[in-house]
């Protein structure tokens, strides 16, 4: 029951990410958009190791170990070319 | 039993809340410090699903440096806004 | 002529076309979830049948540093381009002094209490990652923190182009790339360590990831901020 759950809530995660990235404008939102998407994907893969709650799936955690560092490396690489273009911060409607 | 389950459904109602709130808010100050706490309350599910590494690099690097990350961005940005609208109300009281 | 609420419509339009295309795909990957039967838990015995082995009883940190190794070195060769490319965005500030001078004397005294005891630990999460949850990551996100702290009450670095600076950055790859020499001399295939000192090389290997996954992100951390001036030092 819990990794159902979990599972469900990373679905939910990636959906509402992908729904913010392709409606809200501005850099910001963008990149946060794309970090809550990543965090719905972990949350999915360690679901599925969450059906044996004694027996971790130690290749998952790795996965998503690597994915979380690699993800904060490039949202630092977006934010950096953010402040250096020269687009307004955020427009003033929606898309 | 049940009361694992009905703290899972919470701690999902809110990491639920939180990433809404974080996505979806017009200021994008509020959305960065919800995203901090986004982080947080993602760190106590990787708990819940036996995952104790990946929790302790959430915490040091999802939560505590994407946020440090994003607000240094935010403040640089802020600057560079300021700055433009001073010049726009210099020009506009030039002309 | 398109007036103004037109286009307002056309835009909620879109909106709406576009939540309603993501809930259904959310839908339907929900569906497929639920009727998935549950998987096989194969991967926790193989790890523990061959964890004598590896060196370490941790087993996560068996399979970053040893059974899937390569994966581990790509993920070095990443973040040695994150470096490269963030270097240039590195600007000189104003504030390249090294004293601990700050308004905040909460912060002063949190700072010097804070900072030994950051580094202290980071060593101690490098050290039991081998054998209770822990390991390179961490402890180098750890000293990230750390020199976090000592940028917000104005002691930092602002120059990381110099020598040694650059021998931090490339330190994993490096050292990596010479454990990798060694096993190769020794059992003639790559990536295949010394059983006997395989406990030893991986923490070899995750010293010197400690010290550069530290540096790139504490590097990324500052060109994100940029240049603060003299003023402004208790901003963020």
């Amino acid at each position: 029951m819990q990794a159902e759950l979990y599972s469900v809530c990373g679905v939910i995660l990636f959906a509402l990410g992908l729904i913010a990235f392709l409606v809200k404008s501005g850099v910001f939102h963008k990149v946060l958009a794309l970090n809550v998407m990543g965090i719905g994907v972990f949350m999915l893969l360690l679901a599925t190791s969450a059906f044996y709650p004694n027996a971790i799936d130690p290749l998952t955690h790795g996965m998503v170990l690597t994915g979380i560092v690699v993800a904060v490396a490039g949202s630092a690489l977006a934010l950096n070319l953010a402040t250096q273009i020269d687009l307004p911060l955020q427009s003033d409607e929606m898309k | 039993m049940w009361i694992n389950l009905m703290f899972d459904c919470l701690l999902v109602v809110l990491i639920l809340v939180l990433a809404t709130g974080a996505l979806f808010s017009t200021n994008v100050f509020t959305g960065i410090v919800l995203f901090i706490s986004l982080g947080l309350a993602v760190t106590i599910a990787w708990i819940r699903l036996n995952a104790i590494d990946v929790a302790i690099a959430e915490v040091t690097i999802g939560a505590g440096l994407t946020g440090a990350l994003f607000l240094g961005a935010w403040k640089r940005l802020e600057i560079k806004k300021r700055l433009q609208n001073s010049i726009n109300i210099t020009e506009t009281k030039n002309d | 002529m398109i007036n103004a609420h037109d286009s307002t419509s056309l835009k909620n339009r879109y909106v709406f076309i576009i939540i309603m295309a993501i809930s259904m795909l959310a839908g339907c990957v929900i569906y497929a979830l639920l009727q998935t039967p549950a998987p096989q838990n194969i991967m926790y015995d193989l790890v523990q049948a061959n964890i004598q082995q590896s060196g370490v009883t941790n087993p996560v940190t068996a399979i970053l540093l040893n059974f899937r190794a390569y994966d581990t070195l790509l993920e070095f060769a990443v973040f040695f381009c994150v470096s490269i490319a963030s270097l240039p965005y590195l600007d000189a500030g104003v504030s390249d002094s090294s004293d601990l001078e700050t308004q905040d004397a909460p912060l002063f005294s949190l700072v010097k209490v804070l900072a030994p005891l950051t580094i202290l630990l980071a060593g101690y999460m490098l050290w039991v990652g081998s054998f209770k949850p822990g390991g390179a990551f961490q402890a180098g996100a750890l000293l990230a923190g750390c020199g976090l702290l000592l940028t917000l009450s104005n002691v930092g670095v602002t120059r990381m182009n110099g020598f040694w600076w650059r021998s931090i950055f490339s330190m994993s790859l490096i050292f990596f790339i010479l454990v990798i020499g060694f096993s190769y001399l020794h059992s003639h295939t790559f990536l295949m360590y010394p059983t006997t000192l395989s406990g030893r090389l991986i923490l070899f290997v995750e010293f010197a990831a400690t010290f550069s996954i530290a540096a790139t992100l504490y590097l990324c951390y500052l060109s994100v901020r940029g240049k603060v001036s003299q003023g402004a030092h208790r901003a963020s």
